[in-house]
């Protein structure tokens, strides 16, 4: 039995078409079954029954690929049907059969050839029914759209993500295991991570571990009950490297005998992750004074990980290409909800297609494999780190970023990705046999220039804050050619990590839009179902502007276009009308790459990342805080924590203190909060230049308050040199922590 | 000169049966399909050859049968038999389907069988339609009418009655002219023509009928040209509102616009 596909073959001999829409009304909790109805506009007779004619009105189907921004338009289904008979009106109050969101419907079509035939129907499209309302002479007006949209919930987008979050209910429920539960992190997304997140791969300061380690209960370990359990991710983990504790890396010895760590000497269990509350995690013990103070939130522990591997045990082998990560994620905690074991399956539709088309990932990175000297798109990030909550379609929007990809749906229903220049040759179209008369359109598109791309990547989790940020790629060519400069939102790579990645996204990014888009719009048969969304169609006719043909051939001139390549970005397909018009990009636009690109630095320590502490002092409160200082003309970033200080008669720099390198010079103003534990004592802070072994200006903050008080401090910082955050005085229970602001 | 015919949906006996098939349905169909006033619904075999009978539970008159929307081979036969038991041929009437249109469509037919050997006016309990010789992939039929009369108009149609004849299709041009088409499969037919009644009981006849079809919901047996046994179809009166023109006493005239209803794709 073949299978039907649609070709210029139908139009040219006028062959019957065969539309169909099949809804398969599923009983609430499925206690009924499912009853299946099958329309069309034309009463049809098939194989297999006879379809009635019901339809009234075919609304017109569309599908388009993300924007440049991650931003996806919902693949949009609907008809009208005049439910004369009341077969559907009926149920409205049928116990069983009356929700009618949320279920499937699927089109198909066929020609006259292909039933008689007996061919297997071709799918047009399939979505989920988002809503059906009443309208006049007993019809009904469905409206359905891809799964992503519906499924769950109308708001199914805007779930946040991720789904599992620390729970103490789960962690430490009772008294024992609540000695190690800090209450700040409840609530907190249990991360999930990628790659190798180490500081020494980076060639930056290795003080600091990559990942932060949240205190999450007490676990009696061989009969001693006060091992406080750190946990690292949600999952099995390929490799712990190395635990930090204060950005100091533990001593070896450690591991075995007040550390307990996945891999190391002295781990107790049979495999490298824990089981805990019918949940998998990475998780590290620890015992003793450091242990105390990790709960107290006095000192914060981090390491260095080899996260997600390809089993679900940490026997497989490390993912490391972006986009396999992207369709990971998207299996097991996107649509997904990973608990533990073995990773999940793509889900699938009730005819068991497949619901992400995992095809289409491979694709993608292949296309891009010669990228970054054929190394490819090679990432690594945290979903969910310091309490990052998302909507989904805002971490479809990060994944696409990372990858340089663009994301949609076919007309399976199945999500796909296409990466920025993909190039899959789908159909030929032509103004003599394809193109429907007056439909043809091309509009150049002045306002998408961007000539300056600027971009953030290396996400440092243990400070919260980038490693690189807004550095930009310029095509001066572009801002001379046009005379702007015209400058896009910032690109936060959340899953690049190295600088030949993240520029070489940039710069595939600024080559498509240093120059002004060309937008192509056509209508032709049914046969432009064959041009998929993200593939590429080449398109003769005379009104194309220009002669160029780099990819395929080169036209004479005075012919207009000649098969010139078209990236197909919308598809909206009108049964009614048997037409499909194609919206896209003109490939032509494009200059040869790689374009010629200047870099303008972005915000970098010295040699340098920043540790932050976490958890809270004994003034309670959340853990560590980023802030962004601004000045003129760019910004600088300090973190720091808030810390126990003891009690000093000199100036002692803020335990775990963050140095402080301005890439420019000029006055800030910090935010320091602090607190005594002994009303009358004060406690005081300043701002330390440790190039010039001075104090910056009048730069203290004096406070005797038991109670936590805000100050600022201004000073003017010079480009280049270190800085540190100093206190004297308090007590054993004081703490500071600087804020800076601008 | 050529009569116009028509049967009023209360004088189509069909739908009153019980419909059963052999040697069976194929999946998906039902036998009384074939007798629900819907040709576009068919009633389909699951051999190219068989038969659909009709009981009646008691003896019903039948003058006229039709067949519409059928797939069978051109030159197979059609036979009406019937009888006071099932399977029985007191009526035994072989028809030859007539062959198909130009562009591929089969055309219904019909026949009168009040001269047909066996005849009753008291009619028959049971009714049989066999295909015998059918050669189509499908042995498929969308309606099957059997009329307890058939009755014609008494003055014909008026001088200028139009027929006509529409298959729906989608058509795009490109820029050459170069044709993008694609068929719908449905051929509708349609009549109009004025009638004149000369008497009041030529009037409340047509009347009757208009009534009978609530507005032109239900649909009737026509027969445009009792000369072509394959002019017969289904029809529904075009408009909601019948008008009657009285021309002068006793006489009137009234605008006939009947529209096929089209069979199954």
């Amino acid at each position: 039995m073949a299978a039907f596909t649609p070709s210029l073959d139908i139009a040219r001999d006028g062959r019957l078409l065969l539309p169909w829409v099949q809804f398969d009304l599923q009983s609430y909790n499925d206690v009924a079954g499912t009853t299946t109805f099958r329309w069309s506009d034309v009463p049809l007779v098939l194989a297999d029954g006879f379809v009635d004619g019901k339809i009234t009105e075919w609304h017109r189907y569309a599908r388009a690929l993300s924007d440049d921004y991650g931003t996806f338009e919902s693949a949009k289904l609907g008809w009208t049907l005049a439910d004369v008979e009341r077969a559907l009106l009926d149920l409205a109050d049928s116990e069983n059969f009356r929700y009618w969101i949320s279920r499937f419907a699927t089109v198909y079509v066929l020609d006259g050839p292909a039933r008689l035939a007996g061919d297997t129907p071709y799918v047009l499209a399939r979505a989920v029914v988002r809503n059906v309302q009443t309208a006049a002479d007993r019809g009904l007006v469905f409206t359905a759209e891809d799964f992503l949209s519906t499924e769950f919930s109308l708001s199914y987008l805007d779930e946040a993500l991720p789904r599992r979050r620390i729970e103490k209910a789960r962690f430490a429920p009772t008294a024992p295991e609540e000695v190690g539960w800090h209450d700040g992190v409840e609530g907190f997304p249990e991360p999930i991570l990628y790659g190798t997140l180490s500081h020494a791969t980076y060639a930056v300061d290795d003080r600091f571990g990559a990942c932060p380690c949240y205190p999450v209960g007490s676990e009696s370990i061989a009969g001693n009950p006060s091992w406080v359990r750190m946990l690292i991710a949600s999952h099995a983990c390929k490799e712990v490297e190395t635990i930090y504790l204060d950005g100091v890396a533990v001593d070896g010895a450690r591991y075995g005998v007040d550390i307990l760590c996945p891999g190391k000497a002295g781990w107790p269990f049979g495999t490298v992750y824990r089981d805990i509350g019918g949940r998998r995690y990475t998780v590290v013990y620890i015992i003793g004074p450091d242990a105390t103070s990790l709960v107290e939130g006095t000192i914060a522990m981090s390491a260095d990980v080899k996260g997600i591997e390809t089993v679900g045990d940490g026997s497989g082998t490390l993912v490391t290409a972006i986009y396999d990560q992207y369709l990971h994620w998207l299996t097991n905690f996107g649509l997904g909800d990973y608990q533990t074991g073995a990773w999940l399956s793509i889900p699938t539709w009730p005819d068991a297609t497949p619901r992400i088309d995992s095809t289409s990932f491979s694709t993608a990175k292949t296309s891009i494999a010669g990228r970054v000297s054929g190394a490819g798109y090679v990432g690594g990030g945290i979903v969910g780190s310091n309490n990052d909550l998302r909507t989904f379609r805002d971490w479809l929007a990060t994944w696409n970023a990372s990858c340089d990809a663009r994301c949609g749906f076919n007309r399976l229903g199945q999500f796909i990705v296409v990466s920025g220049e993909q190039q899959t040759a789908a159909l030929d179209l032509t103004e003599q046999d394809d193109i429907v008369e007056g439909s043809f359109e091309v509009t150049p598109d002045p306002d998408s220039i961007r000539n300056v791309i600027p971009f953030s990547y290396q996400r440092e989790y243990v400070a919260d804050a980038w490693a690189v940020e807004n550095e930009r790629a310029v095509s001066t060519l572009s801002v001379t050619g046009y005379r702007r400069r015209r400058e896009d939102q910032v690109r936060a790579l959340w899953f690049v990590r190295d600088q030949a990645t993240a520029r070489d996204i940039a710069t595939h990014f600024l080559h498509r839009k240093m120059h002004p888009a060309r937008r192509v719009t056509l209508e032709t048969g049914l046969h432009g179902l064959l041009a998929e969304i993200g593939a590429t169609v080449t398109v003769t006719h005379a009104d194309g502007p220009g002669t160029r043909a780099y990819w395929v051939v080169s036209p004479p001139a005075g012919t207009g276009w000649v098969q010139r390549p078209v990236l197909v970005e919308r598809v909206e397909v009108g049964l009614g009308d048997g037409l499909v018009r194609l919206a896209g990009w003109d490939y032509e636009v494009l200059d040869p790459y790689p374009p010629t690109v200047s870099w303008e630095p972005g915000v970098t320590p010295t040699g340098s990342t920043f540790s932050l502490g976490s958890g809270s002092g004994t003034g309670g409160g959340s853990g560590p805080t980023t802030i962004i200082v601004n000045t003129t003309p760019q910004s600088h970033v300090w973190s720091s924590s808030r810390d126990r200080g003891d009690r000093t008669a000199s100036w002692a720099d803020v335990r775990n203190g963050v140095p402080f390198w301005p890439t420019a010079s000029g006055p800030i103003t910090l935010k320091v909060e602090q607190r005594t534990d002994n009303a009358g004592t004060s406690v005081s802070v300043r701002v330390y230049c440790v190039t010039d072994a001075s104090a910056v200006g009048s730069a203290t903050a004096v406070s005797t308050s038991t109670t936590w008080v805000e100050r600022e401090i201004a000073v003017t910082v010079e480009a280049g040199k270190k800085y540190v955050l100093q206190y004297l005085g308090g007590n054993a229970s004081a703490a500071v922590y600087a804020v800076g602001s601008h | 000169m050529s009569n116009f015919l028509y049967c009023p949906p209360f004088e189509n006996q069909a739908p009153s049966g019980t419909w059963t098939a052999s040697p069976g349905l194929a999946s998906g169909f039902l036998a009384p399909w074939v007798a629900d006033s819907r040709p576009e619904r068919p009633s389909r075999l699951s051999a190219q050859n068989g038969y659909w009978n009709c009981d009646f539970g008691s003896a019903k008159r039948v003058d006229v049968l039709a067949i519409l929307g059928h797939t069978l081979s051109d030159g197979c036969t059609v036979t009406l038999t019937a009888g006071a038991t099932a399977g029985a041929t007191t009526i035994n009437h072989a028809i030859t389907v007539p062959a198909a249109r130009r562009d591929g469509t089969t055309r219904p037919f019909y026949v009168v069988i009040t001269g047909v050997g066996g005849y009753s006016a008291s009619g028959y309990r049971y009714w049989r339609v066999t295909i015998s010789g059918n050669s189509a992939t499908y042995c498929q039929i969308g309606e099957i009418w059997l009329g307890r009369v058939i009755t014609a108009l008494p003055n014909g149609l008026g001088r200028g009655a139009t027929r006509s004849e529409q298959r729906l299709d989608v058509v795009h041009l490109t820029n050459r002219g170069v044709r993008l088409r694609y068929d719908r499969g449905v051929v509708l037919r349609q009549i109009t023509a004025t009638v004149l009644l000369t008497s009041t009981a030529q009037l409340t006849a047509v009347q009757d009928w208009h009534q009978a079809t609530k507005g032109g919901l239900l649909p009737s047996l026509i027969v445009t040209d009792d000369t072509d046994r394959t002019d017969v179809r289904m029809a529904v009166f075009d408009e909601q509102r019948q008008s009657y023109v009285r021309k002068t006493m006793g006489v009137h005239e009234v605008t006939l616009a009947m529209t096929e209803l089209p069979g199954a794709v």
